[in-house]
């Protein structure tokens, strides 16, 4: 994909589109498989703008079932749903998929991949991620994000060796690129609310002034010592792979350099020299392992650092406040 | 029928001929008498037709060699040349159903046998060859030079064929002997012996067939053919001897000549007939007769049934004609050995009434030997030097105690082989009872002998203690409970455990071979865990120092050693040594594979076995009665489990370092976690696991409600002698750890707990929950003081909050990657360089063998994790236990196969070191512990500073 992305620069999400994400991720958060849909929308270029007017769920993988029929079954399903949507005059265009995510875990090389067939496809796809735990605290979380034009062209060769990466400049801050969001409703929608809203207040007793903080740093926490091992790992391959480089490298070099000094000897006593051989299949230098792990980890890492941060700053607020209501 | 007695001009070979065909084709006839075949065997229809193939071929090859003895009666060389190329032609035809059978049918090897001899005798006659006309004589030439050629695949068959009715002849003359005199009476014996035999024969053969239905088809063939063996010889010789015969007429006329055609039966139920009637009955002549019987003894085609039967009337006569005792003894020995005999499969086992004969004939052995105290019986004694005569200095080979031993094998195979559920196998096992007098009456009786040397009588020791120690002895501890109890002692009723005292203490002294002493001592303490002297059993176990050895044991006593340690567990837990329960029981519950440790019966899914692995570990089976209850086993490891694994769980819920103590019992409460839904508890696991749920949240009552109820008292506790002691044990035990438990789980929660409180909750004294709560501040389980005036728990509140541990070990791991980081940073700035590189790699491998900077990162937390692992034992028995010299490898040999766990053990045998010194500055741990967790948090802080700031750098490089 050599042409250049659209420049939309924000997300539109339709009420009616989030409150289905809402739905499906809320009520099929059972299983281990995290909840998703496609979702179906415009691309409009006239306000820069990715407009997600619909979506609907994609059925789990059933843990008997088989990995290719049910690929062939996702795919059928998802034209039926899609010329089922144009049949009522609905946006059928895919314009990427949501998924829920606890505590923003959702950085892994599958999720990679799905962005990329999407934008493959459709150049302005998204993927929202929604997650549920913080909207039970109150706090409504859906975040669009979208490949950057150099993660696309990266994910496009597939190859994720450190060459690349430092050609590129490549790094874990710019994986990903988020957009921002913003809801519309149309004006009857947004008159029914204002009705609503007059007729029943909303409620007080929020859930956001709680500091029960312990159990949410816990969860961190120990996603964060997760992500490290991982990142142990990576960086144990990384090393290996080094030391193997290494001696690959200096084995070579020792036998070179061996072979001229016979070769000055041979020139001396006036014989032809030793032929050439060929080096690189003698000393095959070991296979450079994907940094793509690596990648996604420290961008996972950043992610969930970020939010601890934001997550301490609010209590730290909280419980500041509740200090000083104490001390009276 | 017509087919079968073919013409009556027959030649008398004919009619052998046609005996040939009588075993082959009998289906289609009237069953003759004691003619045992393939086609007998086969009492199906179907089974027959499927051989069908194999019928004809077999007829078509039979025919032939009919036609050849013809042919050779008449000196046709060159229709022998003719017949003979026929018969090969067809025998290769044949060679598929052959092959299947596995080799050529008896009665073609024997044909091609006769004919060599017939053409060699031939070809010597000189005389003979001149005269005959030129064609023959070609032909006989062209006849010998192929027939050397063909002879040459057979060559092992034929040799058997001649060699066996050498075999033959040799018991002949004796068979012989009885028809010579007396021919009227062997022609009545034959009339009538024929439908005597006929069912007996049947019903040897039926059990034959019930037998070997697990063996292989082929086994069976082969076991038939040979069995139909003795009668061909017969026929051979019939043949040689050249009278003319046949079928019909011998059976109205059997004069003495054709005596050996009726020689197997006709021995059974003639007396005297061993012997000619005017034969003087000396000592000589019954050795003689004796060794003539025995003579076939082994031999391929050999009636078993009618050498017993022979014996026993060789010792009727020597009896009758009062030979002495000696001779007597000599027939005996000769007898059982025969009894024993009769059963030519290993794995299979004996017949009740051969059973009874030779239990019966032990019996009239011992009396005998007894009776006769001037009789030497010795395995020692050759064969030559054996004394009958002189009846101050008798002396015969043999040995009593062989037999014996040889019985006892004998009876366990029996037990083997039958039902253990069904009436038969208790039907067997009152064959105990006999076993036990033939014992003691044995061994009274090598008591009683002075002669009799020390070996010989631990291995008679050793028997009785093997038939003693398993059993529970329910009248010596119903006397020891309750001494008043006026029971009349009966006499021999003997305390079980002064004698396996006293006979084990003999082996223990005299013994010369490890086997039978290892045997005893396994024995031994496996009887003192049985009636619960924990001690005694414990004791010997470790000064037995069996547990070093044990793996280069053979496997019986592996096995035993198995069932020993089981029942050291059982004794164990009943006397509420849980965690010596768990270790004893550790070691065959852990791979799952208690049911083979055991040898209780074999797994299904090992399918690499080899069908000989597979039989060698039959016969090693346990006879039902001996068998330790499986599940009673699991019960008993997995209460063990949970009561040392809960506390010990829940004190170290936020390590990552946790290990596991019983593999096991993780496995169920997984299994249990799995579970979407968890209705309540219905197996002996279930209920396990809900218990240690139960415990884990303290709550002691609803542990004991699923541990005891009337399903699992159902299940294990009944299996228990004196189960109501056992009971309460388990409760009082239950409470206390849950009490543990829950100082574990919710002293974060309190401030302080007011003993008495806790006392109430857990329905445990004061002065116990003192201990405990004491038990777990010396051990450092529990940061917190006793306050005494108000009777209270005071927390400490230092140990690190869960939150506050996870940062810790987040912060050691970003250590970990900071290092790493480093080192990658390195191999970037110095590559190509040799000698920076190979000075990195030492660098790299000092702090990466076996994970250097997690060691070097914990060492300085070391002491604290010590400090957990031996507080969760019983360190006051513990100490006790270790500090004998021989404990250490009893442990050791536990936990072997655990590397993980050894280390744990070393590590508290570290700290036994300055244990009691710790005790005494019991004041100033609290202090330590706050040091400790600032200096934790300190440095966490520090290191996760230092290394996000490097993690920042190197990201950003």
């Amino acid at each position: 994909m050599a042409a250049p992305l659209a420049p939309t620069d924000h997300v539109v999400v339709d009420g009616v589109a989030l409150l289905k994400i809402v739905n499906h991720c809320e009520q099929a958060q059972s299983g281990y498989e995290q909840p998703q849909g496609v979702m179906l929308g415009m691309v409009n270029s006239l306000e820069k703008s990715l407009e997600v007017t619909n979506c609907f769920p994609i059925p789990p993988l059933q843990p008997q079932e088989d990995q290719q029929k049910y690929e062939e079954k996702l795919y059928k399903y998802q034209m039926d749903m899609m010329r089922n949507y144009r049949h009522v005059n609905i946006d059928s265009l895919v314009v990427g998929f949501y998924q829920s995510a606890y505590f923003g875990t959702f950085v892994t090389s599958a999720f990679l991949e799905s962005l990329y067939e999407y934008q493959e496809n459709v150049q302005e796809s998204i993927v929202l991620v929604y997650d549920p735990l913080k909207t039970s605290q109150g706090f409504l979380s859906l975040r669009a994000f979208r490949l950057t034009t150099e993660s696309f062209a990266m994910m496009g060769t597939e190859d994720f060796s450190s060459e690349s990466l430092r050609d590129t400049k490549m790094t874990f801050e710019r994986l990903f690129e988020e957009l921002p969001i913003c809801f519309r409703n149309s004006s009857l929608v947004n008159g029914l609310l204002c009705e609503l809203e007059e007729r029943n207040p909303l409620r007080t007793d929020c859930h956001f002034l709680d500091i029960g903080t312990s159990s949410v740093l816990e969860k961190s926490v120990r996603l964060l010592m997760n992500a490290g091992e991982d990142f142990i790992k990576e960086t144990n391959g990384q090393i290996n792979y080094l030391r193997q480089y290494n001696r690959t490298i200096q084995m070579r070099n020792q036998y070179v350099s061996r072979r001229e000094e016979e070769n000055g000897k041979r020139k001396q006593r006036g014989e032809p020299p030793l032929p050439e051989e060929d080096l690189s299949r003698q000393f095959k230098l070991p296979p450079a392992p994907s940094r793509q792990t690596t990648l996604l980890t420290s961008s996972q890492v950043t992610r969930y650092s970020r939010q601890l941060n934001e997550f301490a700053a609010q209590s730290l607020a909280k419980l500041f406040a509740i200090q000083s209501l104490q001390q009276k | 029928m017509s087919k079968f007695f073919a013409g009556d001009s027959e030649s008398e070979s004919e009619s052998s001929v046609s005996d040939e065909e009588e075993q082959e084709q009998k289906p289609t006839i009237a069953k003759p008498a004691f003619m045992v075949s393939d086609e007998e065997e086969d009492e199906d229809e179907g089974k027959r037709e499927v051989k069908s193939a194999k019928v004809k071929r077999h007829d078509e090859l039979k025919s032939i060699v009919k036609q050849l003895k013809n042919q050779q009666k008449i000196h046709d060389i060159s229709k022998v040349l003719a017949s003979f190329e026929e018969l090969a032609r067809i025998y290769e035809k044949a060679k598929k159903v052959i092959e299947r059978e596995g080799h050529a049918p008896m009665f073609y090897v024997r044909g091609i046998a006769e004919l060599m001899d017939y053409i060699e005798g031939r070809w010597e006659d000189r005389e003979w060859r001149s005269t005959m006309n030129k064609i023959n004589s070609k032909s006989l030439h062209t006849l010998r030079q192929k027939l050397r050629k063909y002879t040459r695949d057979f060559e092992d068959d034929i040799r058997y064929v001649k060699e066996n009715p050498t075999a033959d002849t040799d018991s002949e003359p004796e068979m012989d002997e009885p028809e010579a005199p007396a021919p009227s009476g062997a022609e009545i014996f034959r009339k009538d012996s024929f439908p005597r035999e006929e069912p007996e024969q049947k019903s040897e053969s039926d059990d034959d067939e019930g037998k070997d239905q697990d063996g292989d088809i082929k086994q069976i063939f082969m076991k038939k053919s040979t069995d139909a063996q003795p009668k061909e010889p017969g026929v051979v010789k019939e043949k040689i001897s050249k009278k003319p015969r046949d079928k019909q007429k011998l059976k109205k006329d059997a004069s003495a000549p054709d005596g050996d055609w009726v020689v197997k039966p006709g021995q059974l139920p003639e007396k005297g007939a061993l012997f000619p009637k005017d034969t003087e009955i000396t000592v000589a002549a019954c050795v003689k007769k004796l060794n003539e019987i025995l003579a076939v003894r082994g031999k391929k085609g050999t009636n078993r049934r009618e050498q017993i039967a022979l014996i026993g009337e060789l010792r009727e006569i020597v009896r009758k004609h009062k030979l002495g005792p000696c001779l007597e003894a000599k027939i005996l020995f000769s007898l059982i050995s025969a009894v024993f005999d009769y059963n030519q499969k290993v794995s299979s086992s004996m017949m009740p009434e051969i059973w009874e004969k030779c239990t019966s004939t032990m019996d009239e052995i011992l009396t005998l030997l007894e009776e006769n105290p001037s009789i030497l019986a010795s395995e020692n004694i050759p064969e030559d030097s054996e004394n009958f005569e002189d009846s101050e200095n008798y002396r015969v080979r043999g040995c009593i105690l062989t037999i014996f031993e040889k019985m006892d094998d004998e009876y366990t195979k029996i037990l083997q082989t039958s039902d253990a559920h069904a009436t038969e196998y208790v039907d067997r096992l009152k064959d105990e009872g006999r076993i036990c007098q033939i014992l003691e009456h044995l061994q009274r009786f090598l008591e009683s002998r002075t002669a009799t040397p020390s070996q010989e009588l631990c291995r008679i020791y050793l028997k009785r203690i093997e038939h003693t120690y398993y059993k529970y002895d329910y009248a010596s501890v119903r006397r020891q409970s309750n001494p008043n109890l006026d029971e009349p002692v009966v006499a021999g009723a003997d305390e079980t455990r002064r004698l396996i005292d006293d006979l084990c203490k003999f082996i223990y002294t005299h013994d010369k071979t490890d086997r039978i002493r290892a045997r005893a001592l396994l024995c031994h303490v496996y009887h003192h865990a049985l009636h619960d002297r924990w001690f005694e059993a414990r004791d010997l176990m470790l000064m037995s120092h069996m547990q070093d050895t044990i793996q280069h044991a053979d496997i019986p006593l592996q096995i035993l050693y198995n069932r020993t340690m089981v029942q050291l567990g059982f004794c164990a837990f009943r006397n509420g040594y849980i965690k010596d329960a768990h270790q004893a029981l550790n070691d065959v519950q852990s791979a799952n594979k208690s049911k083979e440790l055991l040898a209780q019966g074999m797994q299904m899914r090992n399918m690499e076995k080899t069908a000989e692995q597979e039989k060698t570990e039959k016969q090693r089976l346990m006879p039902y009665h001996m068998h330790i209850n499986l599940e009673l086993l699991e019960c008993i490891y997995l209460v063990s489990a949970m009561l040392i694994e809960i506390p010990y769980l829940v004190s170290h819920e936020f390590d990552t370092r946790r290990r596991m103590i019983s593999k096991q019992f993780h496995y169920q409460m997984k299994m249990s976690d799995r579970q979407a839904l968890l209705g309540p508890p219905e197996n002996m696991r279930e209920h396990v696991v809900a218990a240690s749920k139960a415990m884990k949240t303290g709550d002691w009552k609803a542990c004991v409600k699923f541990l005891i109820n009337e399903k699992m008292n159902q299940k294990v506790w009944h299996l228990l002698p004196q189960a109501d002691r056992v009971r309460e044990m388990l409760i009082s035990k239950i409470k206390e750890e849950s009490l543990r438990t829950y100082m574990f789980a919710f002293s974060p929660v309190y401030d302080s707990v007011s003993l008495p409180t806790l006392a109430e909750m857990f329905a445990l004294d004061e002065t116990c929950v003192h201990s405990i709560i004491s038990k777990m501040i010396l051990n450092e389980e529990l940061m917190a003081s006793l306050d005494e005036p108000s009777s209270c728990v005071v927390m400490h509140r230092t140990e690190p909050s869960k939150l506050q541990s996870l940062a810790l070990q987040l912060s050691e791991k970003i250590i970990n990657i900071t290092e790493l980081n480093e080192k990658i940073a390195e191999f970037k700035t110095n590559r190509g360089s040799q000698n920076t590189y190979q000075r990195q790699q030492g660098q790299g491998y000092q702090s990466w063998g076996g994970g250097g900077g997690h060691d070097r990162g914990y060492q300085d937390r070391g002491y604290q994790d010590r400090g957990h692992d031996r507080g969760y034992q019983d360190r006051g028995h513990d100490r006790g236990y270790q500090d004998r010299g021989q404990d250490r490898g009893y442990q050791d040999r536990g936990y072997q196969d655990r590397g993980y766990q050894d280390r744990g053990y070393q590590d508290r045998g570290y700290d036994r070191g300055y244990g009691h010194d710790r005790g005494g500055r019991g004041h100033d741990r609290g202090g330590r512990g706050y040091d400790r967790g600032g200096r934790g948090h300190e440095r966490g802080g520090h290191d996760r500073r230092a290394a996000s700031r490097r993690m920042a750098q190197l990201m950003s490089n």
